[in-house]
């Protein structure tokens, strides 16, 4: 018996099952991957919200974890390395209309894209973007990114570790104005679901940093399952707390609602439409 | 992670059946996940027990809807439901390794369903009602069969030698 059938037959409604947000094509990551987890977070918390599949857009950039829009079957772009914000951003502002999610991982958004990440929350548009983060480059096989601690020596192109600062993304993203802000753990799906249903709802520029570890090239990170804990209570719109918890933190809480804004999300005033006949008559020499 | 302080006392009948509809589907939904990377990584006897666990799980989901076919059970995911579920311990990708042995995912089969069995008894025995009490232990009865058919099964596979994880050219190797 599937889910659909399971469900028609105890309530006798149908409507978007987690199975209508997903495509055909079967994701191709490790075996033990935190990316899985994610990508059934996300087709529960849009089945949740009962969103239409054909109004929702989902942009990435490029990574292991940027091959989620294959995996779905809402409309999606499988973008630029580093840009999935701007194109998201883009999308938003000419379809208000639409849902627009953006994914990627540590390395695409917050060093290639870096940038870009800090704009994204400046401007907070209306965008959910998710970061699977697990502060390695996966996908060409395991250097340290921007989330790896200091003394990481899995890679022999750091064999002493980079000795540089982790990027610490979500006190970043307040500091530059994001209007969302939470981690979870992939490990934790239930409560996932839960997060990036808010984040969705959520007004404007909302960020989910999701610890979801690279079981290949990171075996360690299997541990994160014991050593994650539960961020104190979900705050609201106080920014000094959660910039207060985010400093005083060591990454491993999560689950929580760290920061809550109430800035209105930007938006481009639509002008006037025009016949396109006057439009040709404007580029005629 | 600490799981202390998730099991709750159940509010009414339709707040536990709520909830495992919610841990029964999630579970489903798991297992027929963990059967698909078995597949993509060519472990086909793995695969083919994780799709019969699904199977066995969507049995379990249309149960709960049966007990609640009389009640105004919600439909969508209860509030809160990401924390309480912790409790459970649902089938979880993190636990896959592409050369897993037929034995091995019975094993973790084996603990997820004994997780879960465990948890409806705590709700039972936290229940304020003999309904509900009663309720979820026909649910937990259910887990507890789940197990003993699984040890039908575990008895036909023999144990997992060591070095099983081997492999001569690992996806991390470098070029």
């Amino acid at each position: 018996m599937n889910e659909t059938l399971a469900r028609t037959c105890s309530t006798g409604v149908a409507a978007y099952e987690p199975d209508a947000y997903r495509s055909d094509i079967r994701p191709v990551w490790c075996p033990g991957c935190g990316d899985y987890s994610v990508l059934a977070a996300l087709t529960n918390a849009l089945a949740h919200l009962q969103l239409p599949p054909e109004q929702i857009a989902l942009v990435s950039g490029i990574g292991c974890s940027s091959r989620i829009p294959a995996y779905t079957g809402v409309y999606g772009l499988h973008g630029v390395h580093g840009r999935a914000l701007p194109v998201a951003t883009g999308l938003k502002l000419a379809r208000p209309d639409l849902t627009v999610l953006v994914a990627g991982g540590d390395g695409d958004g917050f060093s290639i894209g870096g940038n870009h990440f800090l704009h994204a929350c400046r401007r907070n548009a209306d965008l959910t973007y998710i970061v699977m983060d697990n502060q390695v480059y996966g996908m060409t096989k395991g250097q340290a990114s921007p989330t790896t601690a200091a003394d990481w020596r899995g890679s022999d192109l750091t064999p002493d570790g980079t000795g540089l600062v982790p990027f610490q993304p979500l006190t970043i993203a307040l500091a530059a104005g994001a209007n969302f802000v939470a981690r979870c753990f992939s490990g934790d799906p239930a409560n996932l679901t839960e997060i990036l249903v808010e984040a969705i709802r959520h007004p404007g520029f909302s960020v989910v940093q999701v610890l979801s570890p690279c079981v290949t090239f990171r075996p360690e990170q299997r541990q994160w399952k014991n050593l994650v804990r539960m961020a104190p209570a979900s705050a609201g719109a106080d920014l000094r707390s959660a910039a207060r918890h985010l400093m005083e933190d060591d990454g491993l809480s999560i689950g929580r609602v760290l920061y809550r804004g109430d800035r209105a999300p930007f938006a481009v005033k639509r002008k006037n439409t025009v016949e396109v006949e006057k439009l040709v008559e404007e580029f005629i020499l | 992670m600490n799981t202390g302080g998730n099991i709750q006392p159940e509010r009414s009948l339709e707040d536990l059946l709520s909830y495992a509809r919610t841990m029964e589907s999630e579970a489903a939904m798991r297992y027929a996940e963990l059967a698909g990377i078995m597949e993509t990584h060519n472990n086909r006897e793995v695969a083919e027990l994780f799709h019969r666990m699904a199977k066995i799980e969507w049995l379990h989901v249309y149960n709960v809807g049966e007990l609640a076919r009389d009640l105004s059970v919600s439909d969508q995911m209860p509030p809160g439901a990401g924390d309480r579920l912790r409790g459970a311990e649902l089938p979880d990708t993190l636990d896959m390794h592409y050369l897993q042995s037929p034995r091995q995912a019975l094993e973790l089969a084996y603990s997820y369903e004994q997780n879960a069995a465990r948890f409806y008894k705590e709700l039972a025995a936290a229940a304020h009602g003999e309904e509900l009490r009663a309720a979820a232990l026909q649910l937990a009865a259910e887990e507890e069969s789940h197990m003993r058919e699984l040890e039908r099964w575990l008895a036909r596979f023999p144990q997992t030698e060591a070095g099983w994880d081997e492999d001569p050219d690992p996806p991390n190797a470098l070029d």
